[in-house]
């Protein structure tokens, strides 16, 4: 073995065929490929045209490289290389000692830290020296016995990372007796860089033992890549957030991740690190109802019980109502009867308070939110209404809380646990012998157990329950005298909770005390979150579901994670915690972290409480010798060199391909290239589709131009003749409707009948092409509700005198009958005497257009109410389409400079006129419909009102 | 020779072939109207023969037997009919049998040397059915059936003649004046080693013809890649790297070397066809035809269909 460097090698003498390399060289470049050999009579014209190629007949200067490196390779190869080969030596001569951090902070790293344990048990093995593994987290029973490296190997494979922080002192101790006045051990400490307090000591213990000569070996992970810990907090407005923190190091970020119970992912927040910081937040912007489905958090990417943060009913947010019978006194806040409410709730639920003073649709309201709680203060009879509406509230798990009051004490309903006795007592007024009474201990049966009452919350007045009826409700506190204070009772699946108090401080001072808000909080936390799915929610509010358990005040473990984070079934050493220590039950080998408590009310156990810091390890004191954890794995490099060379080798074979195929090769990439062009071809189909997309965008352009200004449309015939027409036509009678009339219509929009929007014309000229063809179904059912919803078409057959007998059924009208045969269309009749279109604008008597004669058809004027089409009705008896056949755009045609484009026939000024006046009057009639109708009733009307 | 000779009599039947096919080719190409009347030249002067020249006074020197009686009858003075001059021609071919001719690329169905021979034998039939006395140079003129038979032995023989073969110009014989030459070759060898050849036939009264038969890949050059070309004869050798980058310079090369040629045979007033191997023989046929009977400066001459044209490129002159 030799070695350089990063860079060993297992056979080095074969490094010494490095010396041929010239050599191959050398015969590589003298050497040209073999040309092919072509007998080839006009060689003689040939000769002296090769003499600029010459120098590329021998082999490339790439070429000859390629096969250098090559042979290089291959000779590499067969050196055996090894990258990063293991050469340290162990200190000292006894037995080898590694001592594993194996708390929960040692888990995310895990991996590496076995591959340590790895490298030095081979180092034992080499050395022959016996190895004495020991993790500082684990039971105490672990024995302590120098091991074989095989043994090792195995109790290393074994030796998993623990749910708690390891318990270092202890493992000194134990090592301390063991090995008393042995100075001779290597000792290696893999630790996770984390103090719990006593790390000092801990690797003073340590370097005894490896006595003065050897140093002690101490593994630290990475800065920045220590031990995360995860802590979920509650965040402004009942956000889920959590924070993350660690002991120092550089600047890092990640993510953490919300998991359901069933572990379906919620969200992720990011967090990140600041050079230095211990602490990090994150918040989750999750909607309060999938918030609360929130059971576990996770650093994503860290696989250890620290950064796993398990959530339980307690860190669910609710919904509570309020609603005081009071109108609320902002004047006066702290008499409001809900300040104190609020306050004590806000830091945990969602207070919701109603809004008017109306008490019944307060209720109606907030009920439909999904509330948890309903708080109602002073209200003494609810409206039977509202009444019903909590009852079934109440009845699918609502929890109701009443607090008393002045109205209470007078007049009460039904929704109460136990009926009052009217009037309340008052204790220590003026009047009175007695003294203003305190809170008694809570009793175990009370959800309240566990809170003790400060001796200065003191009641003065409050409401009594009929003794006779508290039967059927509990007692949750009461005063010293033992008259109920908290009074509840159970309801189908919710309660009804009364405080005999006010929720101010009226009656007494308990709204002022820290216990309110632990009440309220403890009343909340036992409710249902979603009232009407109890199931799905998973907390019943039962403290009596398990009696046993609530009576020994035990809570038995249901699931523990595992030193990965993994959430598993206890282990049978795993005791259950008493309910009243659970609050400051630390993780330990006997209560890993995880839920306990019945499955109705579980409580989470983390590493990471609310206080937890994580500590550095100090600068460690005596010899000692920091080692990586990154230690890099010896590499055998031979099968990546040749593959390397089989790579290069590939490649030559290519090269020579090309260099003996020559044109061949070439023709075959043309060919090649003669298949690729169907490729091309779809391809290019695909970007005219795309092309497609885009002029679909085009008509949005187009609808928005539409949109944006009035203007006349024509049908776009394809005859670019006819459309030319059109739009001179359209355009001149825009501009006589600007000059005369108040439309200002925009330039005309040629209109494609089949793709495009008609709902933004109001008017459509249609100049019917004598070779029309008929429509698609689509398109006359577009056509049919374009004319329903009140558009109006101008059917133009402009074949008025091309049929002789004048009058008889032209070309025009033959395709006009294939164009709209299919429509559904009313009867028509020339455009009858004193019907709106002679009069929109201009009083007209015929309809010329470039030709004078054809008569203008409209929809028949229904000659009785009873007779009026729907469709009339609905289009305010404006006729949807119009037929001519006088060719009006021609005769509306102008050019730039306003003269007419067509003659007129029979001719002169005053039919085009009159044209423009026809043109004039259909604008009006399309734009305002029967509105000069109305006129013929104006002496009617001027005369009833007495003019 | 008997190895030859089989070879060889295909190629006389596939010559005897396209001979026959030859007229009705003329009349499928529609552009002379009449063929080629061959063998009996008129000499466009007085002298033996049967056609009717001109009537001229007669001379002192003339015999009485030449005096046209009938029309000397028809005047007062005497005639005499003079006749033209007619007299079969003679033809010398010459095929280039060396080592280059025998080359054929990828490009072509048939070597160079087959189609020479193939031309050579059709063309000796044509010339043999007009009249015309054939002979390969250096042999005895013949005419009649069996000359192109002979013709075709004489081939032969000279292809297996090793000392024959070698040679790839045309050699230098005594040709009776006023005789023609047909020479089939690739005449790739410098101009210089070729112009004096032709110049020792031309001086002997002799019209030449030259057909230039080449392979499609000798005028184009269709190699790529690495390649190492070997002259047929010679030991010349010429390696390319990249065969493909000397095409266009080898093509002026070609051209050159062709107009060097026609610039020679300009001098010597003959004329020069080029032929190439993947294009049908009756082309290059009917074009030699059309040339030695000297119908191309006939007014009746129309320039070759396009089919045609195409197998005589630009160096096509004369």
């Amino acid at each position: 073995m030799m070695s350089f460097g990063l860079l060993g090698f297992l056979q080095p003498w074969a490094l010494g065929a490095l010396i041929v390399l010239p050599a191959i060289w050398w015969l590589l470049r003298i050497t040209p490929p073999r040309p092919k050999t072509i007998v080839f009579p006009p060689t003689r014209l040939l000769k002296g045209l090769e003499d600029t190629e010459q120098t590329s007949a021998h082999s490339p200067w790439w070429l000859t490289a390629l096969r250098i490196i090559m042979a290089a390779l291959l000779i590499f190869a067969l050196a055996g290389p090894v990258l990063h080969p293991d050469r340290d030596a162990l200190p000292g001569s006894g037995p080898v000692l590694i001592v594993a951090d194996n708390g929960w902070a040692a888990a995310s790293g895990w991996r590496s830290r076995q591959a340590l344990i790895d490298t030095y048990i081979s180092r034992a093995e080499r050395d022959n020296r016996p190895i004495i593994l020991t993790g500082t987290a684990g039971s105490r029973e672990t024995s302590i016995s120098t091991m074989s490296p095989q043994e090792a190997r195995e109790a290393a494979a074994s030796l998993q990372p623990l749910p708690f922080d390891p318990d270092r002192a202890r493992l000194a101790k134990k090592l301390g007796d063991e090995f008393k006045g042995q100075e001779d051990l290597a000792v290696i400490w893999l630790s996770d860089g984390l103090d719990y307090g006593g790390a000092k000591e801990f690797s003073a213990a340590l370097s005894a033992l490896s006595g003065a000569r050897a140093p002690l070996s101490v593994a630290l992970p990475q800065s920045g890549s220590g031990a995360l810990g995860l802590r979920a907090v509650k965040g402004e407005k009942g956000k889920l957030s959590a924070q993350v923190i660690r002991s120092g190091g550089n600047v890092r970020g990640g993510s953490i991740q919300a998991f359901t119970a069933q572990g379906e992912q919620l969200g992720a927040a990011p967090f990140s690190f600041a050079e230095g910081a211990t602490a990090a937040d994150a918040a989750f912007d999750l909607p309060l109802e999938i918030r609360n489905q929130a059971a576990r958090l996770e650093i994503s990417g860290e696989t250890s019980a620290g950064a796993v943060h398990l959530l339980d009913a307690r860190s669910q947010w609710r919904r509570v109502g309020v609603i005081s019978g009071e109108a609320r006194e902002l004047a006066q806040p702290l008499l409001s009867p809900l300040y104190y409410v609020e306050r004590a709730l806000s830091p945990y639920t969602e207070v919701e308070a109603a809004k008017g003073s109306n008490i019944a649709s307060s209720v109606e309201e907030l009920l439909q939110r999904n509330l948890s709680v309903l708080i109602l203060a002073d209200i003494g009879k609810l409206v039977p209404g509202s009444l019903n509406l909590i009852e079934s509230w109440i009845g699918r798990g609502g929890t109701l809380v009443r607090f008393a009051g002045p109205r209470l004490e007078k007049n009460t309903d039904r929704l109460l646990p136990a009926e009052l006795r009217r009037g309340g007592r008052t204790l220590g007024g003026s009047l009175s012998w007695s003294t203003p009474q305190r809170l008694s201990a809570f009793e175990d049966t009370s959800p309240f157990f566990g809170l003790k009452p400060p001796a200065d919350v003191t009641v003065r007045r409050q409401v009594l329950t009929d003794p006779a009826a508290l039967r059927q409700a509990e007692v949750w506190a009461r005063l010293k005298d033992g008259t109920p204070l908290v009074s509840a009772a159970k309801r189908g699946d919710g309660w009804i909770v009364l405080f005999h108090i006010t929720a101010n401080s009226d009656w007494s001072s308990l709204p002022m005390s820290g216990l309110f808000v632990e009440m309220l909080r403890r009343i909340t936390e036992r409710s249902v979150t979603t009232p009407g799915d109890v199931k799905a929610a998973g907390g019943t509010p039962a403290p009596a579901a398990s009696p046993a358990a609530a009576q020994s005040g035990l809570l038995a473990p249901r699931e523990v994670l595992d030193g990965f984070g993994r959430l598993v079934a206890p282990s049978p050493a795993v005791a259950p915690i008493e309910a009243e220590k659970f609050k400051d039950a630390d993780p330990g080998p006997a209560r890993p972290p995880g839920y306990y408590g019945p499955a109705s009310s579980t409580r989470a156990l983390n590493i990471i409480r609310a206080a937890s810091v994580l500590k550095p390890l100090p600068p460690l004191s005596g010899q000692n010798q920091q080692i990586s954890y990154n230690v890099l794995e010896s590499v055998q490099l031979k099968p990546m060199l040749l593959g390397g060379a089989f790579l290069l080798f590939l490649a030559d074979m290519i090269v020579m391909l090309v260099f003996s195929a020559g044109g061949r090769f070439l023709t075959m990439v043309r060919r090649g290239a003669a298949a690729a062009a169907p490729a091309l071809l779809v391809l290019a189909i695909m970007a005219q589709s795309a092309g497609a997309q885009q002029s679909t965008s085009a008509g949005d352009a187009k609808a928005l131009e539409a949109a944006l200004a009035t203007r006349l449309a024509f049908v776009v015939t394809g005859d670019a003749e006819i459309d030319r027409v059109s739009r001179a036509g359209l355009s001149g009678l825009s501009r006589v409707l600007k000059a005369r009339t108040a439309i200002e219509p925009a330039e005309p929009a040629g209109i494609n009948i089949e793709t495009d929007e008609l709902a933004f014309y109001p008017l459509l000229y249609w100049p019917v092409r004598e070779n029309v063809k008929t429509l698609p179904d689509k398109t006359l059912a577009k056509i049919d509700a374009y004319m329903k919803q009140g558009g109006m078409i101008v059917f133009d057959t402009r074949d008025y005198q091309t049929t002789l007998p004048a009058g008889a059924q032209g070309p025009g009208a033959t395709a006009l009958s294939r164009l709209i045969g299919d429509l559904d269309i009313p009867p028509l009749e020339p455009v009858p005497e004193n019907h709106v279109l002679t009069k929109a604008f201009y009083l007209l008597k015929n309809f010329p257009g470039r030709w004078d004669g054809g008569a203008l058809w409209v929809e028949a004027t229904p000659a009785s109410d009873a007779d009026k089409s729907a469709r009339s009705r609905r289009t305010d008896g404006v006729s949807s389409l119009l037929i001519t056949s006088n060719d009006f755009a021609a005769a509306w045609a102008l050019d730039d400079t306003n003269r007419a484009l067509f003659p007129v026939v029979p001719g002169g000024d005053v039919q085009r006129e009159m044209a423009f006046r026809v043109g004039v009057n259909i604008v009006m009639y399309a734009l305002t419909g029967n509105y000069k109708a109305d006129q013929v009733h104006v002496p009617a009307l001027l005369e009833r009102l007495g003019q | 020779m008997a190895d030859t000779a089989s070879p060889l009599q295909e190629l006389e039947t596939h010559a005897h072939g396209l001979a026959a096919r030859m007229p009705s080719l003329l009349v499928a190409a529609r552009r002379i109207s009449h063929t080629v009347a061959h063998g009996i030249h008129g000499r466009r002067r007085r002298g033996p023969g049967e056609t009717f020249w001109q009537f001229r006074h007669f001379e002192d020197s003339d015999a009485a037997e030449s005096i046209d009686w009938r029309r000397s009858a028809t005047s007062d003075h005497l005639y005499v009919r003079e006749r033209e001059w007619e007299a079969a021609h003679t033809v010398w071919m010459w095929i280039d049998l060396s080592a280059s001719m025998a080359f054929r690329s990828h490009l072509s169905a048939t070597s160079k040397m087959d189609r020479a021979i193939v031309l050579a034998l059709a063309m000796g039939e044509l010339l043999v059915q007009a009249g015309e006395r054939i002979a390969f140079m250096g042999g005895r003129p013949r005419a009649g059936r069996s000359a192109v038979n002979k013709l075709a032995l004489s081939i032969a023989r000279r292809a297996g003649d090793p000392a024959f073969a070698k040679d790839s110009l045309p050699p230098v014989t005594a040709l009776g004046q006023f005789s023609e030459c047909l020479l089939f070759s690739d005449f790739l060898e410098p101009v210089e080693d070729l112009a004096p050849r032709l110049e020792q036939l031309a001086v002997q009264g002799v019209r030449g013809h030259l057909l230039q038969i080449l392979d499609p890949a000798e005028e184009s050059l269709p190699y790529e890649g690495r390649t190492e070309f070997t002259a047929a004869e010679g030991a010349e050798q010429v390696t390319a790297g990249r065969a493909e980058s000397l095409r266009t310079r080898f093509h002026e090369r070609m051209v050159a070397h062709r107009h060097a040629i026609l610039a020679e045979l300009k001098r010597l007033e003959w004329s020069l066809l080029v032929h190439h191997t993947d294009r049908p023989a009756e082309e290059a046929l009917l074009a030699s035809h059309t040339r030695l009977a000297g119908l191309e400066h006939d007014y009746r001459y129309r320039p070759p269909a396009e089919a045609i044209d195409a197998g005589l490129p630009e160096g096509d002159a004369a």
